[in-house]
């Protein structure tokens, strides 16, 4: 049976926190997310998404610090927030389902937020299917 | 003497004009090489190159959109010794780049639509249409000239880079993709004093803005596609007030100046004001961008990841 395959990335010092969280708490999320911890979300490029969709992901969840003051580096998270809002325009566009690709801000102390997210964004991948990239 | 050919293929014209251009240089390469085939400037056949068995050195234009082209370009770099990719479409593919947005099937019923009678009537017949690629998805050339078309500045060094091969039979490096391996803002006439202060105060069109000649097109609210593009050029779309559109393609070969460009406009766009604004109206400012693909991929379409994801989704599709 087809699952889901989700690369996340998340920012160290929030939702990367929120995950550990998560973890230590033994809450259950989706096992199709594949966590990757950058050092801020301002951090990642349009290209590491479009990577990570060319290589099999079916979607890309990115968690950052709540704005607009809670960014480490002061306005990472705006830059992320540009990035991807501009990408899935691009994408919506080309006829590729922008839910694929979402941005959520999640703080250091909510993981319950992040299990629900990461559930939410894995049932919508589910409802819209693979994406076709190769599974290794 | 060299045998130098100059193959055109999905071309408007541009290329051929660049070259013949040149001028008085071309005299001087005339001591090295021999034109076997150039139908803007020579009176030689198709058969006479194809009796020929080996091209030094092939200059392709344009890119790949029907199947005769593709064989063409297959069969005559086959046995060409130094394969030059002329001109932005046979290097990214170009402006009909956006045929990759649609299937070969959907072009050539576009084609029959939009033309007069007779090719509707189909009493010549129209060529085969394939998935338009570029000239460097079919060969890898050993050397690349962005621009569309080439620019003064590319066109003098590959001028000498012939006449130096046609001396040493040489080449200096495989792959060569000739212009300086910079962006375009780094020896840009308007750049401001400290480049890292630059605040783009929303989005404006052309007819909404009185450009200042002096300052730079992104600080005025005018996209400019300058910092994701190599310098191939001495500035002459803005020296003449006119912002860069990105003609040369990316700065490094295997980058994708298009997402450079999303993510440069990213790191610029209100960033004094996106505190106040993130709340408000932030993603309705970068509305403003009207058309993405259109404006970001405009030269690099074929080879970008968007074409690439675009083509795994068909695939997928089909395979349903």
């Amino acid at each position: 049976m087809w699952r889901p395959r989700i690369v996340a990335f998340f920012c160290k010092w929030c939702a990367g926190a929120a995950a550990e969280a998560a973890g230590v708490s033994r809450m259950h999320y989706d096992p199709s997310v594949i966590p990757i911890i950058v050092p801020c979300t301002g951090r990642v490029s349009p290209e590491m998404v479009m990577h990570a969709f060319l290589n099999g992901a079916d979607g890309v969840l990115i968690g950052g610090c709540h704005t607009p003051n809670d960014c480490h580096y002061i306005a990472g998270n705006f830059k992320a927030f540009k990035r991807i809002y501009m990408l899935r325009k691009l994408l919506q566009q080309a006829g590729i389902e922008p839910e694929r690709l979402r941005i959520e801000w999640i703080s250091a102390t909510e993981a319950v937020k992040l299990v629900r997210v990461v559930n939410e964004f894995s049932e919508t991948i589910r409802r819209l299917g693979p994406l076709g990239g190769k599974h290794a | 003497m060299l045998k130098l050919a100059v193959i055109p293929g999905a071309i408007c014209g541009g290329c051929d004009v660049a070259l013949a251009s040149v001028g008085e240089d071309l005299l001087k390469l005339l001591k090295y090489y021999e034109i076997v085939y150039w139908p803007t400037v020579i009176d030689r056949r198709m058969s006479e190159l194809e009796d020929i068995d080996i091209i030094d050195v092939l200059i392709y234009m344009g890119g790949i959109s029907t199947k005769h082209e593709l064989e063409n370009a297959k069969k005559l770099s086959a046995k060409s010794r130094i394969k030059v990719a002329f001109g932005t479409c046979s290097v990214y593919g170009g402006i009909p780049g956006f045929n990759t947005l649609y299937s070969p099937l959907e072009v050539e019923n576009f084609i029959k639509r939009q033309s007069t009678m007779h090719l509707q009537q189909d009493r010549f017949g129209l060529p085969e249409v394939v998935e338009y690629m570029a000239y460097t998805d079919v060969i890898e050339p050993e050397i690349l000239i962005p621009g569309c078309p080439p620019t003064e500045k590319v066109l003098d060094q590959f001028v000498k880079i012939l006449i130096d091969y046609a001396q040493s039979r040489r080449l200096q490096g495989r792959h060569i993709l000739l212009g300086d391996p910079e962006s375009l803002c780094r020896s840009c006439p308007r750049k401001p004093k400290d480049m890292s202060k630059i605040v783009m105060p929303g989005i404006k069109r052309l007819y909404e803005v009185k450009l200042d000649e002096t300052k730079c097109f992104l600080e005025q609210g005018v996209l400019c596609m300058g910092p994701a593009t190599r310098a191939i050029c001495n500035h002459s779309c803005i020296a003449n007030n006119f912002p860069c559109y990105g003609c040369g393609g990316p700065v490094e070969i295997n980058s994708d100046s298009g997402l450079a460009m999303l993510s440069a406009l990213s790191s610029l766009f209100m960033v004094d004001k996106e505190k106040s604004l993130m709340e408000t109206g932030l993603a309705r400012e970068l509305d403003k961008v009207a058309d993405p693909i259109g404006y970001f991929f405009k030269y690099t379409l074929p080879k970008s990841y968007l074409s690439r994801i675009i083509k795994m989704r068909k695939g997928e599709k089909s395979a349903r």
